[in-house]
């Protein structure tokens, strides 16, 4: 059974997601050693980091997909570690894979309700469409005929429906075109007005610091440094050195 | 009475409609085969297994329970589907991690099983089913006699084909199928029990071949070995429609099941084969099948190798040691040991051998090379017999006729990997029976008896057993040898690398087709010489040494020898041959054990005994 943890126990209870020494591998490969960080209901949340830091395994780790992963990660305060990843979805949590997972075999409409409503107070269809109005023009399309940024739409959309309030966006930034990048960053302002949470995995910082309230900086599968989104042009050099090649 | 080219109008229609029911029966059990393969990467080589257990359940029901055909048209496909939930949650489940052909032997062995326990309990002769009585008789039409049940079962069966598509094509359930089958981890991690839907799929596949079984049982006969001859037809079925598309597989089933119709009625010799000679063609034109969609020719590499990868230390000495051990065994054995049966397992164990060149080290795992073995056998039986040849001028027509047809089947199998290629190579030797069940030089069933040894080189007489003996001993070390030197050379080194990443072998230049297909034939040459010998020492060429269970044997020595090792196909063969020989009291039994082992063997013991001896001391074995 799932068991919340108490109350009392130092403000995890009111952290929409708390990850504390977590470790994760790719068969025998040690990805991920120690990352720890937290976020409090209602933020968005960047994971900062050079290629190969341990970013997107994170999110897989949390989502649950990542085969071999200990540690402690706390989803609305029930300890998802040992669960399948079946059963972390249905906490609430909607993961969007960095190469957005559209399904081929099903239309675009498909795809829109291929993921089953875990949480109520997800978005109507109505409500999504209004969002991305690209997708209601295309709802008979296979769903991978969509564009790339189409496809990123339809990738979050799809969540947005289910009443997941945590949700995992990997580069979602990825490939796409300024004018999609920036209806995607509106989009997740709006979410971030309703009260969504959001862990964003970003390679393009300027375009974090558009949206997030704290960045963690990831490097050789660990949170090295937390910097709050208010503090991001006093740390340049620092970032700087952390990303830069 | 009106004819067309030659035919009686009505009998061509009679014969168009029976193709009709047995395309349709084609065209469900391959859809479901499709289904299972889509979502579990299973062949299911059970499938024909399970249409002949709904097809005895509807017998058993009937004859035991009073129940009629109507409730077991419901009843019997839902225990089958019970069949399944158990055997996917037991068994198949424990696989998804491991190379698709591990659930291929998996299912084999379900399927030697439950055949074997079938034939037990109600022989082999056939059981009759009479048709329900709403539906008998018949409608006298213009052009043809049409009987009710024959209407009613392709109406059933066509029904049955498209509500299924439907299901999957049109509704959310399909829409979960469809995904899980592209991205199951992604299905899983948007909150979708993945895992029940697996169950329940290969339950629907079962519960379909089952449902097939209950509408054949009144018009074939109910018996143990139904299931055994449709899935090969299917296997090709298969191949021929391609698995990326569930309306292909209907189309296919139904188009093939009219061929073969007609075939019957224009040219009967043909008709048992022509489904492999269109699949012989497919494969030549659009070798991803004709409903297929043209994925990379390159399967992805497997999570775990179907070879376990052994001990990387090399022990030239210790094989030396061991070859000379063998050899010294071989020349003790008959002391306390019968030679004919000796020659046995000799033979077998370098047919084996040969086999394990192709899986061991190729990665390709053939499923007909009792074509070779059975049909390299007859030449020399024939030419020993009939023209008075020589024993080494037989064995060596033999051996040629083994190398020619492994280079046809190696040339068409190499053009799919994987699965499809044990399905081509099983399809391919299928053809191969059913030619030497009709070719007169074979002598049908009763084989080729009385086969002459003759005098080696004119000198030698080989009518004595231990001179027979010592000959067959002499080549098997001399061909243990061979392989040995092979597996340790330049092209040996390639063949392995080839097995372990093609696209990194084929990205450094080697043309891998021509490696695969030089090893097939090298294999397919070896397992002929094994066949050859088998039949001067035994002086008899029979069919069974081209049957699919021939194939399905040596495929089990392997495996419990230990796959990939150099000794395990000896051991394997002992293990089996002597199995056979002291379990032949038990009668049909022998298959429940086989395949027994089968599952044992691939759930627990993938290395097979050499390949955990190896790892117990570390070396290459």
């Amino acid at each position: 059974m799932l068991k919340p943890v108490a109350k009392d126990d130092a403000g995890a209870a009111h952290r929409a997601l708390a990850v504390k020494d977590l470790h994760g591998w790719y068969g025998e490969s040690h990805i991920l050693h120690g990352v720890s960080f937290d976020i409090k209901p209602g933020e968005v949340v960047t994971l900062l980091g050079r290629n190969g830091a341990g970013k997107t395994t994170t999110l897989r780790a949390i989502s649950g997909i990542l085969g071999k992963r200990r540690g402690s990660i706390l989803v609305d305060g029930v300890e998802t570690i040992s669960l399948a990843s079946r059963h972390i979805a249905r906490l609430g949590l909607g993961y969007v894979p960095e190469e957005r997972g559209i399904f081929a075999g099903l239309s675009v409409y498909e795809n829109l309700l291929l993921p089953p409503v875990v949480k109520p107070g997800g978005l109507s269809l109505a409500a999504i469409y209004e969002l991305f109005p690209n997708l209601k023009e295309r709802l008979k399309s296979p769903g991978t005929k969509l564009s790339g940024g189409e496809q990123q739409m339809l990738a979050i959309g799809r969540i947005l429906r289910t009443g997941a309030k945590l949700m995992l966006l990997d580069e979602p930034t990825e490939g796409l075109a300024p004018v999609i990048v920036q209806q995607i960053g509106r989009t997740i302002t709006k979410l971030k007005e309703e009260g969504f949470t959001i862990l964003l995995v970003e390679q393009n910082f300027h375009f974090a610091s558009t949206i997030a309230n704290r960045h963690f900086v990831v490097e050789h599968g660990r949170v090295i440094d937390e910097i709050a989104n208010d503090q991001l042009e006093a740390s340049m050099p620092k970032l700087k050195s952390y990303l830069g090649v | 009475m009106m004819t067309l080219l030659g035919i009686p109008v009505h009998a061509l229609f009679a014969q168009l409609l029976l193709g009709l029911i047995n395309g349709s029966f084609y065209a469900i059990l391959s859809l479901g085969l499709a289904i299972i393969f889509g979502l579990l990467n299973i062949i299911n080589f059970a499938h024909g297994a399970q249409y002949m257990m709904g097809a005895f359940v509807a017998w058993i029901l009937l004859n035991n329970f009073g129940i009629g055909y109507w409730p077991a048209l419901v009843l019997a496909p839902l225990i089958v589907g019970l069949f399944g939930v158990v055997l996917e949650r037991t068994l198949i489940a424990r696989l998804y991690k491991l190379d698709h052909l591990y659930g291929l032997l998996l299912t084999f062995g379900v399927a030697l099983v439950v055949q074997g326990l079938f034939r037990n309990q109600y022989g082999v002769s056939g059981l009759p089913y009479a048709i329900p009585p709403q539906l008998s008789g018949g409608q006298p039409l213009s052009f043809m006699f049409l009987p009710n049940y024959r209407a009613w079962v392709v109406v059933a069966s066509l029904t049955v084909c498209i509500s299924a598509w439907l299901c999957i094509e049109k509704t959310k359930l399909g829409s979960y199928l469809r995904a899980a089958t592209e991205n199951a981890t992604l299905v899983e991690a948007f909150g979708i029990n993945v895992p029940m839907m697996l169950t329940l799929t290969y339950a629907a596949g079962t519960a379909l071949a089952g449902f097939v079984g209950v509408l054949a049982a009144p018009v074939l006969s109910v018996n143990p070995n139904m299931g055994a001859d449709i899935i090969i037809v299917v296997f090709a079925v298969v191949v021929i429609g391609g698995m990326g598309s569930l309306f292909g597989a209907i189309v296919t089933g139904l188009g093939l099941g009219l061929v073969e119709a007609l075939t019957k009625v224009f040219y009967p010799e043909a008709s048992t084969t022509v489904i492999f000679a269109i699949m012989v063609i497919v494969l030549l034109f659009k070798p991803a099948g004709l409903f297929g969609k043209e994925t990379g020719t390159v399967a992805a590499a497997s999570s775990e190798h179907l070879t376990t990868s052994g001990p990387r230390i090399e022990a030239k000495s210790l094989h030396r040691a061991i070859i000379v051990a063998l050899a010294i065994c071989i020349v003790l054995a008959p002391m306390v040991l019968y030679p004919v049966f000796l020659m046995k397992v000799l033979c077998f164990a370098l047919l084996a051998l040969s086999f394990n060149l192709l899986l061991g080290y190729g990665g390709l795992l053939s499923f007909g090379h009792a074509a070779y073995f059975g049909m390299s056998g007859y030449v020399t039986a024939f030419a020993a017999k009939a023209w008075h040849l020589s024993p080494e001028l037989s064995i060596l027509l033999g051996v040629i006729v083994a190398v020619c047809l492994g280079f046809v089947f190696g040339i068409l199998a190499v053009r799919r990997q994987g699965i499809y290629f044990s399905m081509i190579t099983l399809a391919l030797a299928q053809m191969v029976f059913f030619f030497c069940v009709q070719a007169p030089f074979t002598g049908g069933e009763d084989g080729i008896q009385g086969v002459p040894r003759g005098k080696l080189f004119g000198v030698v007489d080989l009518s004595s057993d231990i001179a027979m003996y010592a000959f067959i001993a002499v080549v098997f070390l001399a061909s243990l040898i061979f392989i040995y030197r092979v597996i340790h050379s330049p092209f040996g080194q390639t063949l392995k690398a080839i097995r372990d990443n093609e696209p990194r072998a084929i990205s450094l230049g080697f043309r891998a087709s021509q490696y695969k297909i030089a090893t097939f034939v090298l294999s397919a040459g070896l397992a002929g010489l094994a066949g050859s010998m088998k039949v001067l020492a035994l002086q008899l060429a029979s069919l069974s040494d081209v049957h699919w269970s021939t194939s399905g044997d040596v495929v089990l020595m392997t495996l419990v020898g230990g796959m990939g090792t150099i000794f395990g196909p000896i051991v394997g063969a002992v293990t089996m041959v002597s199995m056979q020989n002291y379990l032949a009291q038990f009668g049909a039994w022998v298959t429940v054990i086989q395949g027994a082992i089968f599952i044992v063997c691939v759930l627990l013991f993938r290395q097979g005994v050499v390949g955990l001896i190896a790892r117990k001391i570390g070396r290459q074995l």
